[in-house]
């Protein structure tokens, strides 16, 4: 039973970890902070559900076009909101990033409303036996989504020329582009893939908690699953929002209902006072 | 026609004038040296050359290019090269990896290919690795390939910075106070490599150096800037005897090469 709830937990905890992946790699190679992470989810969600649900394409092709616009989505952003104020100190860049999400949310619920819609998922929601664990086809296949995609970025950039030049971009701009590597196309293609990583993210989460201008507030538990991971590491990213996921799923059963939803926040703040800089964040060594 | 053309450059910032109407030109295959005091503009030069900074006034020509106004991943395309007078090396990623991005305009996988390991790739690859080990080799680097920059000492990375800017075939490089934190022994290996970057690899050698046994020990000729102005451009010797650049240098360290 126990383990049941874990993997569950897993798989919520996978929908948190994409948020925060998303958030940090924008912030690893520009940077920047994206409050609208979560929003950009919403939208693409919503693109998919007027395809299927208004214009009548099959659930797959709305998917398809549903990562699509993510990645159209990523771009523009980054084109039209962040690229202006290139110079700009990074908080004005948050600013206008919030001020963005709620835009976007205000204008998804004038197209769309506000109501709460069915969204099909890609995934069987039969139950399947692992050995001793019944596992729902649905978390089955959130977990195994968020892990390839994990690879293939993983793998993306380790190995990869494009990869590699993003790493030295978020490095050292300057000795990036002596490199002749072009730093606005650089961000471009993070924002893209951070849109690319929401749009999976909606693909995922808009079957189990339903489409909604508000599915976009998964952003903070996507923030607290970076920081509790450790602000701007990658592999913290995925480990803090699997945690959370956890611990979310499986306080219920230990607490009573009136303080399980605080858990999760009383022990992100526990380890933070442990090591404020999360659990796989690195201490800045600065130079005196 | 020389390889880069310097003309007239002026840029100042705030009040403050950093060069003005600043010119010399670098003849292919010599080592031309910028020397000057502390603020005298040679880092500011190299900027302009490299398209971070925007001069006010003046043109650059490289290679029959006007780069004046192109953006620095495109002047780094044409074919010059950098080191800094801070070591700005990518430290997180291993020597081997620093080289790689070195190489980064002459790989031309795009982005799908790149994650799919496709047979072109891999035979590019097969190539950069290849060219990254002469490297090494021509810089004394193999051992630490698969080191964490961060890991090497000051007069290793000075290599490193070095390795990675040749990775980019350049037809010019630049160096800022290559010299810079490094002990004797180390400053007479950095000599030698230096000459040999111009002798076995042909490629031609800005450099700015406090250290004026360097700078009178590798030059072919030399250019010296005074609070943005250039005061005097000659052969070593030449430098040696000009009365302004005793003067500006207070005597001592001239009279030490
Ligand atoms: N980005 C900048 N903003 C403001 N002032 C600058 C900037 N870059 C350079 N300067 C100023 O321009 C002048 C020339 O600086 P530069 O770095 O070119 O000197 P330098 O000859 O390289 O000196 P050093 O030998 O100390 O490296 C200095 O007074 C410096 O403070
Ligand atoms: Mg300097």
């Amino acid at each position: 039973m126990l383990l049941q709830v874990i993997v569950s937990g897993i798989a919520t905890g996978c929908i948190y970890s994409l948020m925060a992946l998303g958030l940090t790699l924008i912030y690893k190679s520009t940077g920047h902070v994206n409050f609208a992470q979560g929003e950009m989810s919403m939208l693409s969600g919503f693109v998919a559900f007027t395809m299927f649900h208004i214009l009548g394409f099959s659930v797959t092709f709305s998917l398809f076009i549903c990562l699509l616009s993510s990645i159209v989505i990523g771009l523009v952003m980054e084109r039209l909101l962040v690229r202006p104020a290139i110079r700009a100190p990074h908080f004005n860049v948050f600013i206008i990033t919030l001020g963005a999400s709620i835009v976007m949310q205000s204008g998804a619920g004038l197209i769309w409303t506000h109501d709460q819609f069915l969204f099909p998922s890609a995934f069987p929601s039969e139950t399947f036996s692992l050995g001793f664990v019944r596992v729902n086809g649905i978390s089955l296949g959130i977990i195994a989504t968020t892990g390839v995609l994990m690879l293939v970025l993983y793998f993306f950039f380790k190995y990869s020329k494009t990869g590699t030049a993003m790493r030295a971009v978020s490095e050292s701009q300057n000795a990036a582009l002596l490199m002749g590597i072009s730093v606005k196309r650089s961000f471009a293609l993070t924002w893209a893939i951070s849109g690319f990583i929401s749009g999976v993210g909606a693909v995922l989460i808009a079957p189990v908690i339903f489409l909604s201008t508000r599915m976009g507030l998964v952003v903070i538990n996507g923030f607290a699953a970076a920081i509790l991971g450790g602000w701007g590491s990658i592999p913290g990213a995925v480990l803090g929002g699997i945690m959370l996921g956890i611990l979310e799923n499986v306080a219920p059963y230990y607490f009573p209902s009136q303080i399980r939803n605080i858990i999760p926040f009383a022990v992100l703040v526990g380890v933070l006072i442990i090591k404020p800089t999360g659990i796989m964040g690195e201490e800045e060594k600065r130079r005196v | 026609m020389p390889l880069l053309s310097v003309a007239k450059l002026s840029i100042h910032f705030g009040g403050l004038a950093a060069l003005i109407n600043c010119s010399f030109d670098v003849e292919q295959g010599k080592i031309f040296s910028l020397i000057g005091p502390n603020g005298a503009g040679k880092t500011t030069v190299f900027n302009i050359i490299n398209g971070i900074y925007k001069a006010d006034r003046g043109k650059i020509l490289f290679d029959g290019t006007d780069i004046t106004h192109l953006a620095p991943h495109n002047v780094a395309r044409l074919g010059v090269a950098r080191t800094f007078q801070n070591i700005e090396l990518f430290s997180k990623m291993t020597v081997l990896e620093n080289v790689l991005v070195g190489q980064h305009i002459h790989l031309c996988s795009g982005i799908l290919s790149g994650g799919l390991l496709l047979g072109r790739v891999r035979a590019e690859e097969k190539l950069a690795r290849e060219e990254a080990n002469n490297i090494f080799d021509f810089l004394g680097l193999t051992d630490y390939r698969s080191h964490l920059v961060s890991d090497l000492p000051h007069g290793i990375q000075t290599r490193v910075e070095m390795a990675r800017a040749l990775a980019a075939k350049p037809k010019i490089l630049l160096l800022d106070e290559p010299a810079g934190g490094l002990n004797p022994q180390e400053t007479q290996v950095l000599m030698q490599l230096i000459e040999r970057i111009r002798s076995d690899l042909k490629i031609t050698v800005l450099l700015v150096e406090h250290d004026m046994a360097v700078v009178m020990g590798l030059s072919d000729r030399i250019c010296v800037l005074h609070f943005g102005q250039k005061i005097a451009e000659g052969s070593p010797g030449e430098i040696q005897k000009h009365p302004r650049v005793t003067e500006a240098y207070l005597g001592e360290t001239v009279e030490h090469a």
